[in-house]
């Protein structure tokens, strides 16, 4: 509320609290009209009952006088009192009324100097009107009636025959030093109403905000009870689907584990197939858990992205090439259109590029029986940005469902039956709209129901200046192998040399006996000696104990274990003043987790479960970089 | 406020003022003065005192407008110097007793120091001094002349010194020469006489 606002509604409110006055002094009033009216009567009754001539009488003027100019006095007073109450004209007739019923009063009781009492009272209940001219009015119909009596029959009012034309002046004068009294009375209570008025005003105002105070945290509240119940529910459901997506390849795991375990198997062609088996479950066990990491991440604000030379043509490839078994089982053709010449290279991160676009293919690949999915791919040089749609041809979704993805909630799916039909976590695409936004732009989705989608976003391209254009020819599985570029993270990683660790001696830090054998067994394949320690302490022991010359080439050093865990193992291993290269090897997949390790005094991090081919590669490196002459500073 | 409305007020106001001026008027309107005798008549039955003033107040008892001129005399008698001889002359019919005088005005004039009553039967004594109005006074010197004739009020029954009451209090004590004096009187007719009305121009309350 502005100042002017509230100084408005304070005037409101006066004018209504002078309206509340003046409605209940007109009823009282018109109350008094019909007491004097009465009284006037009985007055002349009593007074001058029947006016003689010798014995014979009638009734004296006085009783019609009463009769008359009372009841007219009354009438119109009582009429506006109840047509138009608190109006202005029914408290100046009232006032009228009342002073000329002090004189009729004064008449009818002979002039009786206590019958002027009337004047000064009616004065003082005029008062209550708090209207000054109401207190006016009055006086000058007084001092009209004495003006005009000293004018004609000077002798009712003055006594004498021939009074001083000013002594009805002195008459009013009378009135008036009353009226100063009350109106400085009605003065102030006009200020102290103002005041009030004012206060309340302020009141209402304050009472009105916190009004809204309480409305909008209850709405707040509410929401966020809603959001609470849902999140909820979310989690409820997201628990549900995330048992079933660790239970499935976990039951298979089991299974063929068990299988292995417990038959005798002769056929290794099926042997190799329940490996298999095993293997991919495993896999994608641990998709699903780095999707759950990647949506906390996300939750907690701390997913980061890099900008690195990437080629985002050999991105596309990658996954059309990643996805073209899957495709080829269900029989769908999947392909990439560059519709314009694309940059040789762009800024900005592969891995999570192709992790969106993994994502969209996947969906595309899981919602469409028939027919052809296709990354449909541009370049807008003016804006920098790589356009990339994934076009398919699949069930497709109703304008319901589309809102409903579009939220890009965590654990949320189209609809429960699509769960239900089709599994998958509802992680990926609130993953990849996560990413996509801080690639470039929200991923857009347009469908219709039973003809297909597409699901598009942004890649900010980083400055074009200097970089090639360079414009490629449609790709798809339907092309021959040597059309597509070779997936450069299976390329890239040749399988490590059989002795590529030949000759070395490296110190295994684990708590665990399965991770024990295993890590040891691909180590020792790979030609190392292997020395095991159960946990940190025994591990720094062992080197602290050994000679110079004979301490290990590279330590694998498991963060969490009994005893003394990585970090103090590591930290301690440091202060002693070994420089012999530890990796880092945790379960700890977090973004934060390798600088922790880095920190502590680790030279390189594997998470696990184990790659065994960057696990050999990491020691080869870190051991040929390591100085040979002393592993102690 | 409507036209209506403010034709019905001016209306009202009209009809406030007239019926007021009518009321006024007739306030102010005096009684007959009558031709009461500038000597004291001789075959009068009311005793004049030869040694002071002898002061006759003659009364309707009935009269409302005649109890403002007994309470003026009153209050006038406690400011004079030496108390006249007063008579209050009250009227009676001739079909009633002197038991139909009582009331307010015999009441009041209890008040009145040394005063005489007598009771005028059919208004003889009222015919002999010429009076025809109640309320009126006549003031006699010691040697029998009048020295003033009229009321004590200014207007009917309207209590309070009057230009007529100062005459007489001044003439009692003897601050002016005797000469008569007149002034109104208000109050109603105390005899129906066909007679007088005949003779004089009858003016009824």
């Amino acid at each position: 509320m502005t100042r002017q606002a509230h100084s408005d509604r304070a005037e409101v409110l006066y004018r209504e609290q002078q309206l509340r006055e003046n409605r209940f002094t007109d009823r009282l009033f018109a109350a008094l009209m019909v007491v004097q009216f009465i009284g006037c009567i009985v007055v002349a009754l009593l007074v001058s009952p029947r006016t003689w001539i010798g014995a014979h009488s009638s009734l004296h003027i006085h009783i019609w006088a009463a009769i008359c100019i009372g009841g007219l006095l009354a009438a119109m007073p009582i009429v506006l009192a109840i047509k138009h109450p608190g109006q202005t004209v029914t408290r100046h007739v009232i006032a009228v009324s009342q002073v000329l019923f002090s004189a009729l009063l004064i008449h009818l009781m002979d002039g009786r100097i206590e019958a002027h009492f009337h004047v000064f009272g009616s004065l003082a209940f005029l008062a209550f009107y708090r209207d000054i001219r109401v207190l006016l009015t009055a006086t000058l119909v007084t001092a009209a009636d004495h003006f005009i009596r000293g004018l004609f029959w000077p002798e009712s009012v003055f006594g004498v025959f021939s009074a001083s034309n000013w002594r009805w002046v002195e008459h009013a004068a009378w009135v008036l030093f009353e009226n100063i009294f009350l109106m400085i009375s009605i003065t102030r209570i006009q200020k102290q109403t103002k005041k009030l008025a004012r206060t309340t005003a302020s009141l209402e105002k304050q009472k009105e905000e916190i009004e809204d105070v309480v409305r909008q945290r209850t709405k707040d509240l509410r929401r966020a009870l809603e959001d609470a119940k849902a999140a909820d529910k979310a989690k409820s459901d997201f628990l549900a689907n995330m048992s079933h997506e660790i239970r499935t390849p976990m039951t298979a795991i089991l299974g063929y584990a068990d299988l292995l375990q417990n038959e005798e198997q002769s056929d290794l062609k099926e042997v190799d197939k329940t490996l298999c088996s095993i293997n991919a479950n495993a896999k994608h066990l641990l998709t699903v858990i780095d999707d759950i990491l990647d949506v906390s991440k996300i939750e907690a604000g701390q997913m980061t992205i890099e900008r690195i030379k990437t080629n985002p043509t050999r991105v596309v490839n990658d996954v059309l090439q990643l996805a073209a078994p899957r495709a080829k089982e269900r029989g769908i053709k999947v392909s990439a259109i560059y519709s314009t010449p694309l940059p040789e290279s762009i800024m900005t991160d592969s891995t999570r590029m192709r992790q969106i676009l993994l994502n969209l293919m996947g969906n595309a690949i899981k919602f469409t029986d028939r027919g052809s999915i296709t990354i449909h791919v541009s370049c807008d040089e003016s804006q920098q940005q790589l356009l990339i749609s994934v076009i398919d041809t699949g069930i497709g979704m109703n304008p319901k469902q589309v809102a409903e993805i579009a939220q890009f909630k965590a654990f949320s799916q189209a609809d429960a039956s699509t769960t239900r039909k089709f599994g998958g976590t509802g992680l990926g695409l609130r993953i990849s709209n996560a990413l996509a936004t801080q690639l470039g732009g929200e991923i857009q989705i347009k469908s219709d129901e039973g003809i297909g989608s597409v699901f598009s976003f942004k890649i900010d391209t980083g400055s074009l200046v200097g970089i090639r254009m360079v414009m490629h020819k449609e790709a798809g599985v339907e092309n021959t192998e040597e059309d597509l570029p070779q997936i450069s993270e299976v390329s890239n990683q040749p399988e490590p040399h059989k002795n590529q660790l030949l000759g070395l001696h490296i110190l295994l830090a684990e708590d665990g006996p399965d991770n024990q054998r295993l890590i040891s067994f691909h180590l020792k394949k790979a030609g190392a000696q292997v020395t095991i320690c159960g946990n940190g302490l025994v591990a720094a022991e062992t080197i602290e104990s050994t000679a110079t010359d004979d301490l290990p080439d590279v330590v694998l050093m498991d963060m969490q274990m009994p005893e003394l865990d990585g970090y103090s193992a590591t930290r301690r291993l440091r202060e002693g003043g070994y420089t012999l290269p530890i990796i880092a090897l945790t379960a700890h997949a977090m973004d934060g987790d390798r600088q922790k390790c880095m920190d502590a005094g680790c030279d390189d991090y594997q998470t696990k479960p184990i790659d065994k081919n960057a696990l050999i590669r990491a020691c080869a490196k870190h051991a040929n970089d390591s100085t040979a002459p002393s592993n102690v500073a | 406020m409507t036209p209506k409305t403010s034709l019905i007020l001016v209306a009202w106001g009209v009809a406030v003022v007239a019926f007021f001026g009518q009321l006024v008027s007739y306030s102010a309107q005096p009684g007959n003065d009558g031709h009461p005798p500038v000597q004291w008549p001789d075959n009068s039955a009311l005793q004049r005192n030869a040694n002071q003033w002898t002061v006759l107040i003659f009364a309707h008892p009935r009269c409302p407008c005649t109890r403002s001129n007994i309470a003026e005399f009153a209050r006038l008698q406690s400011k004079l110097s030496d108390t006249p001889t007063t008579h209050l002359v009250l009227f009676h019919p001739a079909d009633q007793n002197q038991e139909w005088t009582k009331g307010p005005i015999r009441t009041e004039a209890t008040r009145i120091d040394g005063l005489r009553l007598f009771y005028d039967e059919a208004g003889t004594f009222t015919r002999d001094f010429g009076v025809q109005t109640s309320g009126h006074i006549l003031a006699y010197s010691p040697d029998g002349s009048l020295a003033y004739s009229g009321g004590l009020t200014s207007s009917r029954a309207h209590e309070g010194m009057s230009q007529g009451a100062i005459e007489l209090l001044n003439l009692l004590n003897g601050k002016r020469e005797i000469r008569l004096t007149e002034y109104p009187v208000f109050g109603c007719s105390i005899i129906d006489d066909e007679q007088a009305c005949a003779d004089e121009e009858c003016k009824t309350p």
